[in-house]
C-alpha cells in the first residue's frame, strides 16, 4: 500500500508542472496606451514611442512614451533600473504594473530587461536633454533638433525645450521665417566653441534644413 | 498643507478609534489580507466622505479624514489578524510564519497565550518604531542616505538566511535506517530540507508572475493562496489526519521568561521583529512574510512565545514603517501607502521635524495600537472559551471552506490550483519530518533571483 508521504512529493511536483504549463498562458494583458485606467493594478504590456528620459541617482528613471499613432496619448514608466542606451524616438515595448502616482497613471517597470527597445521611429531627432546628458558625445556630428524657437537674430537663435537652451548659428535672415515660440526642427553640427565655453549648433552649413515640428 | 490644531488633534483621535474597531472586525476574516484590506476601503471612499461630511468639523479635510480610517484600520488588522490564524490555522500572507507556534500553543491549550503574546509584539513594535522613526530617517535619509547602499545588501542578507535555514535543520528522516544522530542520518535531513526549499521556491518562482483573475474585481495576490495552502491549509489537513483535538484552553497567562533576563529576551525579540520589518519596509515588491523570515533566523529563539513576539512585531512594524517611507521618499510600498497616496497630498518629510499631517497620522496608529491590544486579548479570550466546545475536525473543515471561498472570491479557480498546489508542498515538511518554515522557500528564491536580476 502506497504511503501518503510517499504520495505527496509526487502530487507536488505534478501540481507544480501543471501551474507551469497554466503559466505560460498567463501573459499579462497587451493594451494601448490610453487604456491604462482600466487596469489599474495590473500587470501589462504598452507600446509606444520614447518621447523623455529622466534619470535618477538611484539607477532607476523616469521615461516618457507616446502612442505612436495619437501622440495626445501618454504614458510615464518609473523603471526601477534604466536599461542600457535609449534614443528619443525608440519604440518600445514595456512590461510593468500599472499604478496611479499623484492622480496620474503610471506604469512601474521592474527591470531592464522588462522593456525592449522594437526599433525607432525614423525621425532620427536628438532631443536637447540627450545633447545635454552626454555633449562629447554628438560633438562634431551632425544632429536634428526639435525643440521651440526663440529669441530669433538675423544670424542666431535660440532652441529651448524644457529647462534645456542651445544657441543656433543660422544663415542671414533664416530665423525670420519662424515666429519666437514655434516648434521647429533644426539639423546642424554640435559643436564647442571653446572662447565662450559652450556648446552650439553651427546650422550654417550648406545643406542645413528645417522644418515645422509637431511631437 | 495640515494644520496643527488641538481641535484637529482630537478629531483625528476619534477617527482612529473608529478605524480601530474596524480593523478588529476586519482582522477576524481569515486570509484578508490588509493590501486587499486597503483596496476595499478606496473604493468605499466615496460612502466614507459622505459619511464623514455628517460628523467633521468643517476645517477638518475628508481625504485626510479617510486616510486615517484606513491607516488607523491596518494597524488594528495588524494585531487581530493572529486570533484568526491562531485559532483556525488561516492566516494572511504576512502571518504565515506565526501560524506555527502559535498553532502549537493551542494544542497544548495555550491559544490565549499565543495571542497576547502577538499582541504584545505588535504593541512593543510599535513603541519600538515611534523610538527608533528618527534614527530610521537620519540612516535612509539625511544625513547617512544609506538607502541604495540597503538596498542593495538585502540581497545577500536574504541568500545568507536561505543558507542558514536549510544548513541549521535538525530534522532526521531517515533516523530508523541511518541511525539517530549520526552524521549520515543529520545530513540526510538537510537534503530533504534543501529539497523542500527549492520545491517551494520552483512553486514561488512559477506562481510569481502570474496574473490572478478576481471574481469581485480586486487585485488577486498570487501569494494569499500561495501561503494559505503552505501554512494554513496543509496544518489544518494535518491536524485532522492525526485526530487532533484542540484541548480545553487554558486563559491564565503564563509569564514571559522571568527576571531581568526574560525582560532582556523579550526586548530582543520585539528589536528583532521591528528592525526586520524596517529592512523590508524599504524594498518595493518584498511583503512583511520575507521580514519574518529575516527576523526569525537573526533571533535563533527556540521558544515559541518569543517568536511569536517577534514575528508580530514585524508586521506591525513594517506596516508603521511604510508610512515613515512614503513621507520621505514619497514612496508607497504597501496598500495602504498607496491609498494615502490617492487621497492626500503628501508632504515630505526634508525639515529636521516630520510634518503636521505625519505626526498626526502616527498620533492615529499609536491610538489604533492601543484600542487593538486590548481588543485582541478579549476576542482571544473569547475564541479561547469558544474553542474548546467545538469538534475541531468540524471547524478544521469550516476553516478550509472559508479559506477556499475566499481564495475562489480574490483569486478565481486558478487560485484554487495554487492553493491545492500549496498544500501538497505544505505536508512535504510534515510528512517527511523537517522544519515547516523550509517553505519560505516560495518567497525567498523568486525574490532573491529578482533582486539579482536587477
Amino acid at each position: 500500500m502506497v504511503k501518503f508521504k510517499h504520495v505527496v512529493p509526487f502530487a507536488s511536483l505534478f501540481l507544480i508542472g501543471i501551474l507551469y504549463v497554466l503559466s505560460l498562458f498567463s501573459h499579462p494583458a497587451y493594451i494601448g496606451i490610453g487604456e491604462v485606467g482600466d487596469y489599474e493594478g495590473r500587470t501589462v504590456v504598452v507600446n509606444g514611442m520614447l518621447t523623455g528620459m529622466v534619470p535618477l541617482e538611484s539607477g532607476a528613471g523616469i521615461l516618457s512614451v507616446r502612442d505612436t499613432n495619437d501622440s495626445s496619448l501618454r504614458i510615464t514608466l518609473f523603471v526601477q533600473k534604466m536599461p542600457g542606451h535609449l534614443s528619443y524616438g525608440d519604440l518600445l515595448s514595456a512590461t510593468g504594473k500599472v499604478e496611479r502616482y499623484e492622480n496620474e497613471w503610471e506604469i512601474i517597470v521592474d527591470s531592464a530587461s522588462d522593456i525592449i527597445v522594437t526599433g525607432n521611429s525614423g525621425d532620427n531627432f536628438t532631443k536637447l536633454w540627450q545633447l545635454s546628458q552626454d555633449p562629447a558625445r554628438f560633438s562634431g556630428i551632425m544632429v536634428n533638433v526639435p525643440a521651440e524657437l526663440y529669441n530669433p537674430h538675423s544670424t542666431y537663435f535660440y532652441l529651448k525645450d524644457g529647462g534645456f537652451k542651445l544657441k543656433v548659428l543660422c544663415p542671414a535672415d533664416f530665423a525670420g521665417n519662424f515666429t519666437s515660440g514655434e516648434s521647429i526642427a533644426v539639423a546642424g553640427i554640435f559643436s564647442y566653441d571653446p572662447d565662450n565655453l559652450a556648446y552650439y549648433l553651427d546650422a550654417r552649413c550648406s545643406g542645413a534644413a528645417s522644418a515645422a515640428f509637431t511631437e | 498643507m495640515l494644520e496643527l490644531t488641538f481641535a484637529g488633534f482630537a478629531t483625528a483621535t476619534w477617527i482612529a478609534a473608529a478605524g480601530a474597531l474596524f480593523g478588529c472586525l476586519s482582522g477576524l476574516m481569515p486570509g484578508l489580507h490588509v493590501n486587499n484590506l486597503s483596496v476595499i476601503l478606496i473604493s468605499l471612499s466615496g460612502f466614507m466622505a459622505a459619511l464623514f461630511s455628517g460628523v467633521l468639523p468643517s476645517e477638518f479635510p475628508i481625504p485626510f479624514a479617510i486616510a486615517l480610517f484606513i491607516i488607523s484600520t491596518a494597524t488594528a488588522h495588524t494585531f487581530v489578524n493572529t486570533v484568526p490564524g491562531t485559532f483556525l490555522g488561516a492566516p494572511d500572507e504576512d502571518a504565515a510564519l506565526g501560524v506555527l507556534p502559535a498553532h502549537r500553543m493551542l494544542m497544548q491549550g495555550r491559544g490565549f497565550e499565543a495571542v497576547s503574546l502577538s499582541a504584545l509584539g505588535s504593541m512593543g513594535a510599535v513603541f519600538a518604531c515611534a523610538l527608533l522613526l528618527f534614527p530610521f530617517k537620519w540612516v535612509l535619509s539625511e544625513p547617512l542616505n544609506l538607502y541604495s547602499l540597503l538596498q542593495g545588501a538585502m540581497v545577500y542578507a536574504l541568500i545568507c538566511v536561505s543558507f542558514i535555514l536549510v544548513a541549521t535543520e535538525h530534522g532526521e528522516p531517515f533516523a530508523d535506517h541511518l541511525g539517530r544522530g549520526s552524521v549520515p542520518s543529520m545530513l540526510s535531513g538537510v537534503g530533504v530540507a534543501l529539497c523542500v526549499f527549492l520545491t517551494s521556491g520552483l512553486f514561488g518562482v512559477i506562481i510569481f508572475d502570474i496574473e490572478l483573475n478576481s471574481l469581485v474585481g480586486l487585485p488577486g495576490p498570487v501569494l494569499f493562496p500561495a501561503l494559505a495552502g503552505l501554512f494554513g491549509i496543509s496544518t489544518l489537513v494535518a491536524s485532522m489526519k492525526n485526530n487532533s483535538r484542540i484541548p480545553a484552553q487554558e486563559i491564565i497567562e503564563r509569564p514571559l521568561p522571568g527576571g531581568w533576563r526574560g525582560g532582556l529576551r523579550t526586548l530582543r525579540a520585539v528589536s528583532t521583529g521591528t528592525a526586520s520589518g524596517a529592512m523590508v519596509s524599504v524594498l518595493p515588491g518584498v511583503t512583511s512574510a520575507a521580514g519574518t523570515i529575516l527576523a526569525s533566523t537573526a533571533s535563533g529563539e527556540k521558544d515559541d512565545r518569543m517568536v511569536i513576539v517577534t514575528l508580530s512585531a514585524v508586521n506591525t512594524a513594517n506596516a508603521f514603517f511604510v508610512l515613515a517611507f512614503l513621507f520621505m521618499f514619497l514612496k508607497s510600498r504597501s496598500g495602504v501607502a498607496i491609498a494615502v497616496q490617492q487621497l492626500v497630498e503628501v508632504e515630505q518629510w526634508e525639515a529636521s521635524l516630520p510634518a503636521p499631517m505625519l505626526l498626526c497620522i502616527l498620533a492615529a496608529v499609536l491610538m489604533s495600537a492601543a484600542i487593538s491590544y486590548f481588543a485582541t486579548r478579549l476576542l482571544g479570550r473569547l475564541f479561547a472559551r469558544i474553542i474548546g466546545k467545538i469538534d475541531y475536525r468540524k471547524l478544521a473543515i469550516f476553516a478550509i471552506c472559508i479559506v477556499v471561498a475566499l481564495v475562489l472570491l480574490f483569486t478565481g479557480p486558478f487560485g484554487i490550483l495554487i492553493l491545492a498546489a500549496g498544500t501538497f508542498i505544505g505536508m512535504l515538511p510534515i510528512e517527511w519530518g523537517v522544519r515547516r518554515s523550509q517553505c519560505m522557500g516560495v518567497l525567498l528564491v523568486p525574490i532573491i533571483i529578482r533582486l539579482l536580476l536587477r
